[in-house]
């Protein structure tokens, strides 16, 4: 009954590999699986000249508008976790932008122990049949999905978005909107944060040793919670740790104006709008560099 | 240290070499013991030597009942107890008496709730309190059978009996008449590979692929988040919790059973298809059995179960589970959930003593349907410990009326279908169709390991670490 049984798990593994040789139908079914399909992507695929690298506030930017450019962003996650991803496979691009509002997240060692195993890596390199974009029950979903919807879904833009529906003026947003200014009227431990910068001055460093331009950007949020004490004081340390006069910034021309879903991330209309502020930033700061 | 950790499977295959190494037979017990000890202290060394003290007390409190003066049997026997029951209400429920009997910022009160919960501790406490009990009362088994005259080798049998590592951290609560007698020398020759095989294959399967995943999505039942969804991806949501809750306990239990049968020992089932029941009454018969027949055998019928009158019936059962509902996590939700399962078990008590209702398939659907939507219901005070959540949950999903998150409800019916399929299985298993799917078992069992290997959730711990 043993062999059977492994027999059966064998041939079902070949015809799954078959299968999404043929078929590949990538899908994401969650947040954590949105996060580990891009990581994967960007690992396995093309190197980018251009990354960004931020958190679930960046992982709104609209990437159709930003050709050319690789989205680290994770939901839930920090910055760290895409600095590990791309110092650790040595895919350095000719510049990173990095995220300046989440700060107090450190790097998920599960999600990057996951992503950088020396043991799954290989595998999921040469047999593609093994990466999370690929696993059955999420193919399977996406199937019908799209033969109901007869439109694709947006990794793990429905879930995440279940929570956004309400306007601002509406009592959840308001609830969620109280709930973001405890944590922004909250000052950090300065010494923690400075234990905080210093790693991503290491970081940064080891890109910048390696011909990398890094450039640095603030995602707008909600004009309540800009001027608090925690994005206050993360700005003061950006300042002293990585100053104007050696480092680009994209700034946020002002927060007000833009709306966001819970007070902390762009609905998609806003997204779309900072995006284009975002590329045109950018287009000059390319240029300006060529020149 | 996870069942589904690297680490683990080092340590496992590590162990069982030399467990069955021939030249070392006759200190398999303790090889098993040094390994658990590394199982429990992996993460946090620090815990091994509260482990230590429990089991300490375990080893001299039986030992004294069993060869000591006679006259203080009973005082060994409850001075066992109440410090067995000291440590436990010390580091899991000084958190809940800071809270509720302390106003901030008293000093006690916050020496209290600062007070850290050490994994494990409801388990390996009950195990030690069934030693006692079992010795005491020499029901099951002579004492001077299972207890040797040698201190040194009852020490060691008593911290294999109560720390090996199968059942360490989240049980089943192994009872020490089950247990005890089992130690002896085991061969590899003995092993029932095929059974072991089965309950590994279905045990990670129902951990890695189905409750690891489900976790993804229920997830959203945290407050505040869950206010931003409709009326039926809350429900949904709740019927995912349901099946995420057996897919993670029964799994684990499934793992621990088939590990523990790797090395010779034979626990007994944890889960019989809970969700099948048709009464309260059955359902506390097939879910987490080790801990309903624990409370069973030590608390209700030491309570006078129901050999004292109907009042004290109802008052006894209520009681047990209200204990057992505190068992499960220091807050009061937990009381609150025991408190609707002891009423529940109350009322159709009553109802059947007063009524006899003719059997009928129905009727059965019926009553397997309330049953499970009741248990269902309680699961939420599980996912959401503070009670005013759960009335919000509530509240939230009679007021926010619709029907969005297609993909939500989706994903949750694919990842509940294979436990769906799997009470349907046992369901089905006396008809005559039976027995030519019987023939063809192993497909399954290698589905199973093919969804293991491609369609993993991302781990995370079992939910009954934290109790």
């Amino acid at each position: 009954m043993i062999r059977k049984a492994l027999l059966t798990a064998l041939i079902l593994l070949v015809l799954h590999a078959l299968f999404v040789h043929v078929n590949p139908i990538s899908s994401s079914q969650y947040a954590w699986q949105g996060n580990t399909v891009k990581a994967q992507q960007f690992i396995y695929g093309d190197t980018s000249q251009y990354i960004i690298i931020g958190s679930s506030l960046s992982n709104r930017l609209v990437m159709d508008s930003l050709q050319g450019i690789t989205n680290l962003s994770f939901s839930g996650q920090g910055i760290f976790d895409g600095l590990s991803i791309v110092n650790h496979h040595n895919k350095l691009p000719r510049s990173v932008f990095i995220e300046t509002n989440i700060m107090m997240r450190g790097e998920n060692k599960n999600f990057t122990s996951y992503i950088n195993s020396p043991v799954l890596g290989p595998l999921k390199r040469w047999f593609p049949s093994f990466r999370d974009e690929f696993q059955p029950a999420g193919m399977l979903g996406e199937t019908i999905i799209r033969t109901f919807k007869k439109e694709e879904s947006i990794p793990g833009s429905e879930i995440e978005n279940t929570t956004t529906q309400g306007a601002e003026d509406d009592t959840f947003f308001q609830k969620m909107l109280a709930l973001q200014a405890e944590d922004y009227n909250e000052t950090p431990d300065s010494a923690f944060l400075r234990l905080r910068f210093e790693d991503l001055s290491k970081e940064v460093e080891n890109l910048e040793k390696n011909g990398v331009r890094v450039v640095f950007f603030e995602m707008p949020v909600n004009e309540t919670l800009c001027d608090l004490p925690e994005p206050q004081m993360i700005r003061a340390f950006y300042r002293r740790f990585f100053p104007e006069s050696a480092y680009d910034y994209i700034r946020v021309p002002h927060c007000s104006g833009y709306k966001t879903t819970d007070g902390a991330h762009l609905d998609e209309v806003e997204a779309l709008r900072y995006t284009k502020f975002f590329k045109r930033n950018v287009e000059a700061l390319l240029v300006d560099k060529n020149q | 240290m996870l069942f589904n950790s690297f680490a683990f499977v080092i340590l496992l295959l590590i162990t069982f070499v030399l467990y069955y190494t021939p030249g070392l037979s006759k200190i398999q017990i303790l090889i098993l013991v040094i390994s658990s000890l590394i199982f429990y202290g992996y993460n946090q060394p620090a815990l091994v030597l509260l482990l230590l003290i429990s089991v300490a007390i375990n080893i001299f409190s039986s030992y004294y009942v069993t060869y000591g003066n006679p006259r203080n049997r009973r005082m060994w026997a409850t001075l066992g107890v109440a410090l067995n029951l000291s440590i436990l209400v010390f580091f899991k429920y000084s958190p809940l008496i800071g809270k509720t009997f302390f106003k901030a910022p008293d000093s006690i009160g916050e020496f209290l709730i600062t007070i850290p919960l050490p994994i494990g501790i409801s388990f390996f406490t009950f195990q030690g309190i069934s030693l006692l009990v079992d010795v005491y009362k020499e029901n099951y088994f002579k004492n001077t059978s299972v207890i040797p005259r040698s201190l040194k080798d009852h020490s060691l049998r008593t911290l294999f009996f109560i720390g090996y590592f199968p059942q360490l951290v989240a049980g089943p609560i192994v009872k020490a008449h089950d247990f005890m007698p089992q130690i002896s020398i085991k061969k590899i020759k003995d092993i029932d590979w095929e059974t072991c095989f089965k309950l590994l294959v279905l045990g990670y399967f129902l951990k890695m692929v189905i409750a690891d995943n489900l976790k993804e999505f229920t997830y959203w039942i945290t407050f505040p988040y869950f206010q931003g969804l409709k009326t039926l991806p809350l429900l949904g949501l709740l019927f995912g919790y349901s099946f995420q809750i057996f897919a993670d306990f029964a799994g684990y239990s499934l793992i621990a059973i088939g590990l523990a049968k790797l090395f010779g020992y034979n626990f007994r089932d944890n889960f019989n298809f809970p969700y099948i029941s048709t009464s309260f009454k059955e359902f506390w018969k097939r879910w987490h059995i080790s801990l309903s027949s624990f409370l069973m055998e030590y608390l209700y019928i030491p309570l006078g179960g129901n050999k004292k009158g109907k009042a004290r019936t109802y008052i006894n059962l209520m009681l047990t589970m209200v204990l057992g509902g505190l068992w499960h996590g220091a807050a009061w939700s937990y009381a609150v959930w025991g408190t609707f399962h002891g009423g529940a078990l109350a009322i159709e008590r009553l109802i059947t003593d007063k009524i006899k209702i003719r059997r009928t398939l129905f009727g059965d659907v019926l009553k397997g349907i309330m049953v499970f939507g009741f248990v269902t219901l309680a699961w939420l005070l599980f996912k959401l410990p503070e009670f005013t959540h759960v009335i919000e949950y509530f509240k939230t999903m009679f007021l926010n009326q619709g029907t969005l998150s297609g993909s939500l409800l989706l994903y949750i019916m694919i990842y509940s279908a294979p436990v769906i399929l799997y009470h349907l299985n046992y369901l089905l298993r006396e008809r005559e169709i039976y027995s030519k799917v019987r023939q063809l078992e192993y497909m399954p069992y290698g589905l199973m390991i093919f969804m293991i290997i491609t369609n993993s959730g991302p781990a995370g711990a079992f939910i009954y670490f934290q109790f």
